[in-house]
């Protein structure tokens, strides 16, 4: 079974900043090309205004993306019960853990979680989603109080490229995982 | 005669071109005579609608054929050009234009209740000021804004503020009629052509009121009262 690719939430703010845009500069059009009251309160009032919110949002979106990968590589801390993440979100990063663990729950369509994986210190999760591009196959939860290294996917081809046996470590888990993810499929 | 006839030859086609030249220009100014063209304001109207366009090129292309690649490089710069570079000049030229082309007569005369107005101005048999500046060409162009914008520093601006609660009421059909010019007429903009010309100045009447009428005891309308049609005049076409 094929899923869908995961669509990042900034594609989604970005695809909306070019529409406004769009909306914008028509505006700016009509009004240069028909200047009358109408069409100068129109752009005046809500030309310039859709596009300086499109400038905006894009601005943001592209400061978000410079932010996090700045923070390729960053520690984090979770409680026990904590979400790391959840089932359908964008797989934006893979979590190595330092001390502590996690637990992998899939929610049926009843709406019940099954628990189908437990995940300890020294091993990795995430990478299901971040090497398929697909959006995050479970709800990823801390059951103790945990450490993780948390690792942008923009980062992961540089550091198995300079660090071979995490990527065998990582390739092998993945294709184990998803065969194991499919056959629940 | 053969040199002759041959040296006509040589110099027939530029005897042909200079007088197909000529021909078309007698033409020209024969069909009808063009006011002269701002040019500044058409090269910015150009450059307007050149940006405009390939800022929305930009950004239709990463739309349609780079939806699935936002985060590539070529992408991103294809929306910041078509998203935040090229919609600032966009934006600044085309408000620079719009307001400059919002002088003129049509834009005035699109709104419904100011037809009677433009109307009775470009009446030849109309006796109302308007008219007789707009029939004798005493303004050239934007008739309108020229004697309803304040002269200073911030007329402009405050008879486009004015203009924007013109917009609204006309929208909202919240004006009253007969429309009438809100507060008093002020004489600074009658005397800025007339008040240095010689015709005035020899006016006796003008002579004798002038101080009453710098002073604000009078003003210009005081006299010349048509200014529009009459009031009763004024109803929506």
């Amino acid at each position: 079974m094929t899923r869908a690719e995961a669509v990042h939430p900034h594609d989604k703010l970005l695809v909306a900043s070019g529409i406004l845009t769009l909306f914008g500069l028509g505006l700016a059009i009509l009004y240069v090309l028909n200047s009358t009251p109408y069409t100068m309160v129109a752009f005046l009032a809500l030309g310039q205004m859709t596009i300086v919110v499109a400038g905006a949002i894009f601005v943001a979106v592209v400061l978000w993306d410079l932010k996090n990968r700045i923070h390729a590589v960053v520690e984090k801390q979770f409680a026990a019960g904590e979400t790391v993440f959840r089932q359908g979100d964008y797989p934006d990063r893979l979590y190595l853990i330092g001390a502590g663990e996690a637990e992998a729950v899939k929610t049926a369509p009843d709406g019940s979680e099954v628990p189908v994986a437990r995940i300890k210190e020294g091993e990795f999760f995430g990478e299901i989603g971040v090497l398929s591009n697909v959006p995050r196959t479970a709800t990823v939860r801390a059951v103790t109080a945990m450490k993780v290294l948390s690792i942008h996917r923009g980062y992961l081809d540089p550091l198995m490229t300079y660090m071979p046996g995490w990527k065998d470590r990582i390739i092998d888990e993945y294709v184990q995982r998803k065969a194991r993810d499919e056959e629940r499929h | 005669m053969a040199q002759l006839r041959s040296r006509f030859a040589r110099s027939a086609p530029g005897l042909l071109f200079f007088l197909l030249i000529s021909a078309g220009t007698a033409w020209a100014q024969q069909a009808s005579y063009s006011p002269p063209v701002n040019y500044t304001q058409q090269a910015a109207k150009t450059l307007t609608l050149a940006a405009a366009a390939v800022a929305i090129a930009l950004t239709c292309w990463v739309l349609a054929a780079r939806r699935r690649r936002l985060a590539a490089f070529q992408s991103r710069l294809a929306l910041f050009l078509g998203v935040c570079v090229l919609p600032l000049p966009v934006m600044l030229m085309s408000t620079a234009v719009g307001l400059e082309q919002a002088k003129a007569v049509e834009f005035c005369s699109s709104c419904h209740v100011m037809k009677t107005f433009v109307a009775d101005m470009k009446n030849p048999a109309s006796a109302s000021l308007a008219a007789r500046h707009f029939q004798n060409r005493y303004i050239q162009d934007d008739h309108c804004y020229t004697c309803h914008t304040d002269y200073g520093l911030f007329g402009t601006l405050q008879a486009k503020i004015a203009g924007l609660g013109h917009i609204w009421q006309e929208t909202a059909g919240t004006y009253r009629l007969p429309i009438r010019a809100k507060g008093g007429y002020h004489y600074s903009v009658c005397l800025n052509c007339h008040g240095l010309s010689n015709r005035f100045n020899r006016n006796a009447n003008h002579r004798r009121v002038l101080d009453k009428v710098l002073s604000g005891e009078a003003a210009c309308t005081s006299c010349h009262v048509l200014s529009h049609p009459k009031p009763a005049e004024r109803s929506l076409p």
